[in-house]
């Protein structure tokens, strides 16, 4: 799975580092003194490197946890995200992570535990709040589980820190982890989805819509907090149709007490985002449909975005109450 | 595809291979050829292969194509005639170290690589020194695709087997042997090519329009995009010939082609 793994010599003694290396005992060990030596640098091709994308392990000395905008959340007041791993095991072809990193290369920051301590500190500020902290922005949180061990070094740190609660977004199934522990009132695991068809056109990878479902059924059954993210909306054919039947799957199998919060959010891109992505698959559907330059973003045409997001927003209130509905709106330029 | 080497003697292999023919006129450095490969001779050193590297990307077409530096080189620990890809080039007193991204399915050993001014003979490192890789990186990374940039290396001389004099036979002998490894790779970085060059039969078709209307430079632009959305919505080929059989000004076909693909333009 891994061939090649880059590692700063920094981090070469790091515990986490030489499990890695004891896992991946084939790969080929290249030392650098900084990752973005082996990361940064433009001329590379994302799409060339996501079909066998090395491992990077470095140390992330800089800001660990940054705001989130204030358009996004799921309800509370307090929201910060942070990047323990850059890029993901999947490849979908909406993601923006395409148009903003030069590389597809899994880059895994190995101190995690100072992560944790910045995160303690965000949210002892508030101490009397809940303090959000979004971890799946950059990566899936949970589909190289069995390579970071991010969730099982994670939950420890959460069980301690009740104010402090834990967003892990997925695609994946691979929720041991978390079925093995025991739920967590201050940690959500948010399914991303998008129908069946439009992600067998557009997500390279990703386990099957019912397969999520069951990983959820299960997560559920063991108590822990659920998400559904519908972000980002893609407009297609049959979209009423498509759209109501997924939402239908979902709530056949999950009740709505083990939901936590379904978010929306409209297909958007920054522009140079978006030629970035265009350009690397000119063969890609996707970047030919309706979509056009909206502000400094790319999009679909206002009233077509309005109504997708107004159908959604009907299937779902078929089934959970308004208060447990967010949109995730653009930022206003 | 494109190779830079050093010497002659390290050239001959491909040249017979690959049936290159020398290039007649004058040129900064010998270049042989045939339809699909070019080969340049650099000379010994790293201003030597800057010049010629540049010069190699100064024939380019402005399509995706790849580049190997390809020669002989010490190695700390490597037996002499074996071959490995460079993966962490250095060089002492350069601020930059390249690290060839790691693309290609082979089993081919991989090595860092530093390169010196002047032949290292105490292979202080379990690493290659050679005399040129650094430099062609450094220029070639300002025009390709850093995937398609490798440096590949055989080993002439490590610790058991000292540097002596350069001899052009050996050279050619180690090359020889390991002729199937460099094209093994050569052909993994031509499919790379592919993958990211623009679909022929949209060349062809703008070779078509361009034949058939006057486009200005704009509208090139415009023609290479739509036609590019056109392939990728499913499109087919005769329904633009009939497009532009009916046009007889690129503005028609442009606005034609937008009608025809307006239906499309949803996720199916």
């Amino acid at each position: 799975m891994i061939d090649t793994i880059y590692f700063e010599e920094q981090v070469a003694e790091h515990p986490r580092t030489l499990a890695l290396f004891e896992r991946f005992s084939q790969a080929e060990r290249i030392p650098c003194n900084h990752y973005k030596e082996v990361f940064n640098p433009s001329g590379q091709n994302f799409r060339l490197q996501k079909k066998k994308p090395a491992l990077i392990l470095a140390q992330n000395s800089g800001k660990r946890v940054h705001p989130v905008p204030p358009t996004y959340g799921i309800g509370g007041r307090h929201n910060f995200y942070f990047s323990h791993m850059l890029n993901c095991l999947y490849d979908c072809r909406y993601c923006f992570l395409q148009g903003m990193y030069p590389s597809a290369n899994y880059l895994l920051f190995v101190n995690y535990e100072e992560f944790f301590d910045d995160i303690q500190k965000m949210a002892a500020e508030n101490p009397d709040e809940p303090n959000w902290f979004f971890s799946g922005y950059d990566c899936d949180s949970l589909a190289l589980e069995k390579l970071t061990e991010f969730a099982r070094t994670a939950l420890p740190f959460f069980a301690k820190h009740s104010n402090a609660h834990l967003e892990l977004r997925t695609k994946s199934v691979a929720t041991q982890i978390l079925e093995k522990n025991i739920a967590l009132p201050n940690v959500v695991t948010a399914f991303s989805f998008t129908p069946q068809e439009i992600s067998d056109a557009l997500e390279r990878g990703v386990p099957s819509v019912n397969a999520r479902i069951q990983a959820m059924k299960r997560l559920a059954e063991k108590g822990w907090k659920l998400g559904v993210r519908l972000d980002p909306i893609i407009d297609c054919l049959d979209f009423d149709q498509r759209y109501q039947s997924l939402i239908t799957d979902i709530f056949s199998d999950i009740s709505e007490s083990s939901i936590h919060s379904v978010s929306l959010g409209p297909f958007r891109l920054p522009e140079p985002f978006f030629k970035r992505m265009e350009k690397l698959y000119p063969a890609e559907p996707l970047f030919s449909t309706e979509l056009s330059r909206r502000g400094r973003s790319v999009s679909y045409p206002q009233e077509v975005e309005n109504q997708r997001i107004s159908s959604c927003k009907d299937f779902l209130l078929q089934h959970l109450p308004p208060e447990k509905l967010f949109l995730c709106q653009p930022v206003e330029e | 595809m494109n190779f830079l080497v050093a010497l002659q003697p390290e050239a001959r292999p491909l040249i017979e291979k690959f049936k290159l023919k020398k290039r007649n006129g004058s040129n900064p450095f010998p270049v042989f050829e045939n339809e699909s490969h070019c080969l340049a001779i650099s000379g010994i050193g790293r201003i030597q292969a800057a010049a010629a590297t540049g010069y190699l990307l100064g024939q380019l077409d402005g399509r995706p194509q790849a580049m190997i530096n390809l020669g002989i080189a010490g190695h700390g620990t490597f037996d002499v005639g074996s071959l490995f890809l460079a993966n962490r080039i250095f060089h002492s007193q350069e601020k930059g170290t390249y690290y060839p991204p790691a693309v290609l399915e082979s089993k081919i050993s991989k090595s860092g690589l530093q390169t010196m001014d002047a032949p290292e003979k105490d292979y202080p490192e379990p690493i290659g020194y050679d005399m040129e890789a650094h430099a062609f990186c450094s220029i070639a990374y300002q025009s390709i695709t850093r995937e398609l940039v490798q440096v590949i290396k055989v080993v002439s001389d490590n610790p058991s087997a000292p540097l002596a004099d350069f001899n052009p036979k050996f050279a050619t002998d180690l090359l020889f042997a390991n002729l199937s490894h460099i094209e093994e790779i050569s052909e993994q970085l031509e499919g790379l090519e592919r993958e990211i060059s623009m679909d022929p039969l949209i060349l062809g078709m703008l070779a078509e329009i361009r034949a058939k209307l006057h486009c200005t430079a704009t509208q090139v632009h415009q023609l290479e995009r739509i036609l590019k959305q056109a392939h990728a919505l499913g499109m087919a080929q005769d329904e633009i010939r009939s497009l532009l059989k009916s046009s007889t000004h690129t503005k028609n076909l442009l606005s034609s082609l937008a009608e025809k693909l307006a239906p499309l333009r949803i996720m199916k």
